[in-house]
C-alpha cells in the first residue's frame, strides 16, 4: 500500500530557489543527473525483475553508455568530444529515468523540511529474499539525481542510511535489499539531506510464501540416486542458490584458498562455466517463487542437464534428472583420475564428504594430498598406505603428498601411493631423496604445475630428470594445457608421463582436468591405476577423449624400430556433442605438428586420422586435441626408439642443454645468496634461506651430478652424429 | 557469518603491505579468478580477488576505518573511487598494440567471511569491467589481459571464458602465477581469442 506524502506550497517554492542558488554557487548544470550510472548499474546487476526483457536490455545499454560518456567527459582530449559525451550522458540519463518512471514499484515520497520520522510505509512485497525499494523523493523537485544504497541483512542491521538527498531536486533512490528474512521484516530508512536534516522512514517488507523444489539426480548406470554438481539460479536476482542439502567443505579445506567451501567455480568454459554446489542426494527445499534455471553435472563423461521451471508460491515443483553418458571410458579400459586434491581426511565424516564430491564429478581415483612447505603442513590425513585408501564401488581415494613444495626455488612436487609421508626439512631441497624414498615405498613422484611452469619448476626438473626419478608431470590444470617445458624434456630424450590434477581448493572442482590411465577391462583397482601411470599409459583431458596408437603401442609404450622401418600412427578424438566436440586433432612429433585434422560440417563428434611415419633415428609421437571453447586433451607419447640412439630431437639438443645449464646456474645463484645472508648473520633471513644455506653442499653436489649428466648427453650427441649421417663439424658448430 | 561490505583501494595498499611483511615465509597467494564474456557488442570482465588468513583480517580492518564493525556509505564511497582508479591502472586489456578502455560496469563488491579464529578469515573483492568488443576483418580477435592487481603479493590466476551471440572464445594462460619478485610487479598475462560467428575457426560456439 503506497501513500504519497505532501508538503506545504511554501516549501514547494523554496527548493526551486535553492536550486538556482546551488547552480550559481557551483556552476553545476541543471542537466546533470548525479548518480545516474550508480543507479543504472545497480538496477542492471540486481533488479532485472522490475523490468520487461526489452526494458532490461535498455537499462543495460543505458548503464554502459552512461559510463562510456562519463569516461569521455573526464578524459576526452578534445572539447567537442567532451561536449558530445556530456550530451550523450544527458540523453542516457533521461532514458534511464523514463524506464524507472515506468516501474510499478516506484513510490513517490515527499520529505518534510525538518528532521523527524514519517509514518510507516508499506508493507512492500519483495519477490523473495532479494529485492528493491524504489522511491522518487520530492517528485516535483526537477533536476533529478540518483542515489543507490544497499542493505544486506547478513550484516545484522535493519537500518540503511540514504545520504545526500537534495530537497531541491527530484531524488531517485534505490535501496537494494539482500538476504531478507522470510515473511515480515521492519527496517528504517534514514534520509540525510544536503541541508542537514534527517528524516526517518519506517518500512515494512514482506516476502512471498515460498515454493518447494524436490529433485533427484539419478545415475545413468544404475538408475539410483547419485551425487551431482548443481547450479540453481533464481532468474529474478541472477544469484545462485545453495540446494538445501548442499555440502560444505569449509572444515576440510583448511581455509587455504579463496574458495574453501562447497561452492565451487569450476574451471570450465562456455555453457558449463559457473558456480556449482555438491549435492549428495535428493533435494527437498523451499525457495522463493519465480523462474529458476538449473544445471546438473556429473563429470566429463556425462552430458549436463539444463532445465528451467517456474515455482509458484505454496506449490511444489518435482523433477528427476538423469545426466546421460556420452561415453563410458571404463568399457574401453580407461579410468579417470585427479592427481592433485587437497582435503583434510581425519574422520569418516571427512571421507564421506570427499567421496561424495568424487562421485559427483565421476572421477574414479582421487589422490588426496597432504601439503607442506618449509614451515608446516596442511590438509592432514589419517594415514598413508593401502589401509587408508577409501573405496566405494569403482571410486577410490588414495592419500599422497605435495611436499617438498618450494615456491621460489625448485618448484612443487607430488608423490602418490605412499605408505608414509616423506618429509624432512633438513633435506627439504634434496628432492631426489624424497623421490627415491617414495620409490622404495612403491609410490610414484612427479612435478606439479609443469603446464604453466610456475614456482620455477624447471629447476627441480633439471636436477631430478638425470636420475630417472620423474614418474609424471602435471600438463593440464586450471583449464590450461601447457606443453613448453614438457616438450623440452621429451626432446632431450627423457620419458615423462602426462598427468593432470585440479589442485582444489585453488582449483575449481575435482576432475575439471583429469588423467585417464589404461588399466584394461579387468576389475579396477588403485594399484592397477598407479601401474598404468607408471607405465605412462595415460592421456590428460578437460573434455574430449583420445585414442592413440603407434602400431600396437599405447601412450607410454616404447616401439623399437630398425633403420628405415616406418610405423603406423592412428589417432581418434571424440567429445560430447555441443560441449566438447573436437575441432582439431594433431599428431605431434618432437613437439612439431606433422598431421592435422580439422572439423568440418561432416565431422560430427569425432575426428580421426591414420598415417604412416618415418621415425628416422627415433622420436616421440603424441596426439593432442582442441575442442569447442578451448577444451583440450593430450596423450603421453609413444617412444619410437632405434637401438643405440636416444629418441631425442637431435637438432634441438644443444639449445635444450643450454637451458638446463641455465636452470642449474639459477639454483647456484640461490645458494650463493643464501650463503651471503648466513655469512652476514642476517637474523631476518627466513627458514627457506637458512635451510638453503645449510643444505648448500648437498645441493651443490647434486648440481655437479646433473651437470655431469648433461655433459654425457653432449658427448652422446657427438657420438650419434655418425650414426645419423651428420658430419662432425656440423655437430661441433652447434 | 558472511558480511557484505563495499570495497576500497585501501585493499591494494594493505595487501601490498601485509603480503610483503606479515608472512614472507608462508605461501600467501592472492587468488585471481577472471571471467571474460564476449558478446556481439561488448566484452565483460569480472575479476575476483580473494585474500585469506591474516592478510584478510588486516584488509577488513583497514576498510572499517572507524572500527564500527560495518562499512558506512561514506567509507565505501571514498574507498570505491580510489579503488577503481587503482584497478584502472593495474588491470588492462589490449588487442595487439591497441589499448582498450576498461570501464567499471557495476560497483565493486567486497565480501568478508569472518571467523572467530585469526588466520581463517577471507576477503573477496569483485570488480566488474567492460569494453566495446573490437572487431577484426579476419573475424578473429586476440584479447590480451594484463592483471597487475595486488602487485606485491604472489598470485594464482584462474581464467574462464564465455562466448555469447554466436561467438566462440578460447582462453590461454589460466593457471599462471606471479611469484613474489622483490621490488618488481609482473602482471599476469592472459589471452583470449574471440572468433566471430563467420570465422572458420568458430565451431560449436555457445548460443
Amino acid at each position: 500500500m503506497n501513500r504519497p506524502y505532501r508538503i506545504s506550497s511554501i516549501c514547494v517554492a523554496l527548493p526551486w530557489v535553492l536550486a538556482l542558488f546551488s547552480v550559481a554557487a557551483t556552476g553545476q548544470s541543471t542537466d546533470d543527473v548525479p548518480g545516474a550510472s550508480d543507479l543504472a548499474g545497480a538496477l542492471a546487476q540486481h533488479h532485472g525483475y522490475l523490468f520487461s526483457d526489452a526494458d532490461n536490455a535498455a537499462v543495460d545499454t543505458a548503464n554502459r553508455q552512461l559510463r562510456e560518456a562519463e569516461r569521455t567527459m573526464a578524459r576526452g582530449e578534445k572539447e567537442a568530444e567532451r561536449a558530445k559525451a556530456k550530451e550523450e550522458r544527458s540523453t542516457q540519463a533521461a532514458a534511464l529515468l523514463r524506464l524507472v518512471d515506468g516501474v510499478d514499484a516506484l513510490a513517490p515520497l515527499t520529505l518534510p523540511t525538518e528532521s523527524g520520522a514519517l509514518p510507516k510505509y508499506g508493507p512492500v512485497e519483495l519477490p523473495g529474499d532479494t529485492g528493491a525499494l524504489l522511491f522518487k523523493v520530492n517528485p516535483e523537485g526537477g533536476n533529478p539525481r540518483c542515489i543507490a544504497v544497499t542493505l544486506d541483512f547478513a550484516d545484522g542491521r535493519n537500518r540503511v542510511d540514504v545520504p545526500g538527498v537534495d530537497p531541491d531536486r527530484t531524488n531517485y533512490v534505490l535501496v537494494t535489499l539482500k538476504r531478507v528474512p522470510a515473511r515480515t521484516v521492519s527496517i528504517i530508512l534514514d534520509f540525510a539531506t544536503t541541508t542537514g536534516t534527517h528524516i526517518k522512514l519506517p518500512v515494512d517488507l514482506t516476502t512471498p510464501e515460498q515454493g518447494r523444489l524436490q529433485f533427484s539426480v539419478l545415475s545413468d548406470d544404475t538408475g539410483d540416486p547419485a551425487p551431482a554438481m548443481v547450479r540453481l539460479l533464481w532468474k529474478t536476482s541472477g544469484e545462485v542458490y545453495a540446494p538445501g542439502n548442499a555440502l560444505d567443505f569449509t572444515s576440510e579445506l583448511d581455509s587455504q584458498s579463496g574458495r574453501s567451501t562447497g561452492f565451487r567455480r569450476a574451471n570450465l568454459h562456455g555453457k558449463l562455466a559457473g558456480d556449482y554446489w555438491c549435492v549428495p542426494g535428493p533435494v527437498d527445499m523451499s525457495l522463493p517463487p519465480g523462474d529458476w534455471e538449473v544445471v546438473v553435472r556429473r563429470g566429463g563423461e556425462h552430458l549436463p542437464v539444463m532445465d528451467s521451471f517456474r515455482v509458484n508460491p505454496g506449490e511444489t515443483v518435482a523433477r528427476t534428472y538423469r545426466p546421460e553418458r556420452w561415453v563410458d571410458m571404463r568399457k574401453k579400459g580407461w579410468y579417470s583420475g585427479d592427481d592433485h586434491i587437497h582435503f583434510q581426511l581425519l574422520s569418516d565424516f571427512d571421507a564421506e564428504q570427499l567421496m561424495t564430491w568424487l562421485r559427483a564429478e565421476d572421477v574414479h581415483l582421487g589422490n588426496v594430498l597432504k601439503m607442506g612447505d618449509m614451515y608446516r603442513t596442511w590438509f592432514e590425513q589419517r594415514g598413508f598406505g593401502p589401509d587408508y585408501r577409501i573405496r566405494e564401488d569403482d571410486y577410490i581415494l588414495v592419500p599422497g603428498q605435495e611436499c617438498p613444495r618450494t615456491h621460489d626455488q625448485l618448484g612443487h612436487t607430488i608423490s602418490l601411493n605412499l605408505t608414509d609421508m616423506v618429509r624432512d626439512t633438513s633435506r627439504y631441497y634434496q628432492y631426489d631423496w624424497v623421490f627415491e624414498t617414495v620409490q622404495a615405498q612403491g609410490g610414484l613422484s612427479g612435478f606439479a604445475h609443469v603446464n604453466s611452469g610456475i614456482f620455477h619448476v624447471h629447476r627441480g626438473m633439471t636436477l631430478i630428470a638425470p636420475k630417472g626419478l620423474i614418474d609424471f608431470v602435471e600438463l593440464l590444470q586450471f583449464a590450461n594445457l601447457g606443453t613448453d617445458l614438457y616438450y623440452d624434456f621429451l626432446n632431450l630424450g627423457f620419458k615423462v608421463t602426462a598427468s593432470a590434477g585440479s589442485d582444489v581448493p585453488w582449483g575449481g572442482t575435482i576432475g575439471e582436468v583429469r588423467v585417464y590411465a589404461y588399466t584394461g577391462r579387468w576389475r579396477f583397482t588403485a594399484d592397477k591405476w598407479f601401474d598404468a601411470l607408471e607405465r605412462g599409459n595415460t592421456f590428460v583431458t578437460n573434455g574430449p577423449m583420445i585414442d592413440f596408437r603407434v602400431d600396437r603401442a599405447r601412450p607410454g609404450d616404447e616401439v623399437t624400430v630398425d633403420e628405415g622401418e616406418r610405423v603406423r600412427v592412428r589417432a581418434k578424438a571424440w567429445g560430447a556433442n555441443g560441449f566438447t566436440t573436437p575441432v582439431k586433432l594433431e599428431i605431434v612429433r618432437h613437439g612439431e605438428v606433422i598431421e592435422t585434422v580439422t572439423a568440418d560440417s561432416e565431422s560430427g563428434e569425432m575426428l580421426e586420422t591414420e598415417i604412416e611415419v618415418d621415425p628416422g633415428a627415433g622420436c616421440w609421437l603424441a596426439a593432442r586435441v582442441e575442442a569447442t571453447e578451448g577444451y583440450r586433451a593430450h596423450t603421453t607419447p609413444v617412444y619410437v626408439v632405434r637401438e643405440g640412439m636416444r629418441f631425442w630431437k637431435y637438432d634441438a639438443v644443444p639449445g635444450l642443454l643450454k637451458k638446463r645449464q641455465t636452470s642449474l646456474d639459477e639454483i647456484e645463484g640461490l645458494i650463493v645468496t643464501a650463503l651471503e645472508h648466513a655469512a652476514q648473520g642476517d637474523a631476518s633471513a627466513d627458514k627457506w634461506q637458512v635451510e638453503l644455506a645449510r643444505q648448500a653442499d648437498a645441493l651443490r653436489s647434486r648440481i655437479a651430478e646433473a651437470r655431469a649428466y648433461y655433459a654425457t648427453l653432449e658427448r652422446q650427441l657427438k657420438a650419434e652424429a655418425e650414426a645419423r649421417g651428420i658430419g662432425s663439424s656440423a655437430v661441433a658448430g652447434q | 557469518m558472511v558480511r557484505t561490505m563495499r570495497g576500497a583501494v585501501l585493499i591494494m595498499a594493505m595487501a601490498a603491505a601485509a603480503g610483503a611483511v606479515a608472512h614472507p615465509a608462508l605461501s600467501s597467494l592472492v587468488q585471481h579468478e577472471i571471467t571474460l564474456e564476449a558478446g556481439a557488442k561488448y566484452v565483460d570482465i569480472t575479476v575476483r580477488l580473494t585474500f585469506f588468513g591474516h592478510e584478510a583480517t588486516h584488509l577488513r580492518g583497514g576498510l572499517d576505518r572507524d572500527g564500527s564493525g560495518t562499512i558506512s556509505v561514506e567509507e565505501w564511497k571514498t574507498s570505491r573511487k580510489r579503488f577503481l582508479h587503482m584497478a584502472e591502472r593495474q588491470f588492462t586489456m589490449r588487442t595487439g598494440a591497441e589499448s582498450l578502455a576498461l570501464l567499471p560496469r557495476f560497483d565493486p563488491e567486497i565480501e568478508a567471511k569472518a571467523s572467530g579464529q585469526a588466520g581463517l578469515e577471507q576477503v573477496t573483492l569483485t570488480i566488474h569491467l567492460f569494453t566495446r568488443r573490437p572487431e577484426a576483418k579476419s573475424g578473429e580477435t586476440v584479447l590480451i589481459l594484463e592483471d597487475g592487481l595486488v602487485p606485491d603479493a604472489p598470485a594464482m590466476a584462474a581464467f574462464h571464458v564465455v562466448g555469447r551471440d554466436g561467438l566462440r572464445v578460447v582462453a590461454e594462460g589460466a593457471g599462471r602465477n606471479r611469484t613474489r619478485a622483490a621490488g618488481q610487479a609482473t602482471p599476469l598475462t592472459l589471452t583470449a581469442t574471440v572468433y566471430a560467428a563467420s570465422s572458420p575457426n568458430n565451431q560449436g560456439a555457445s548460443p
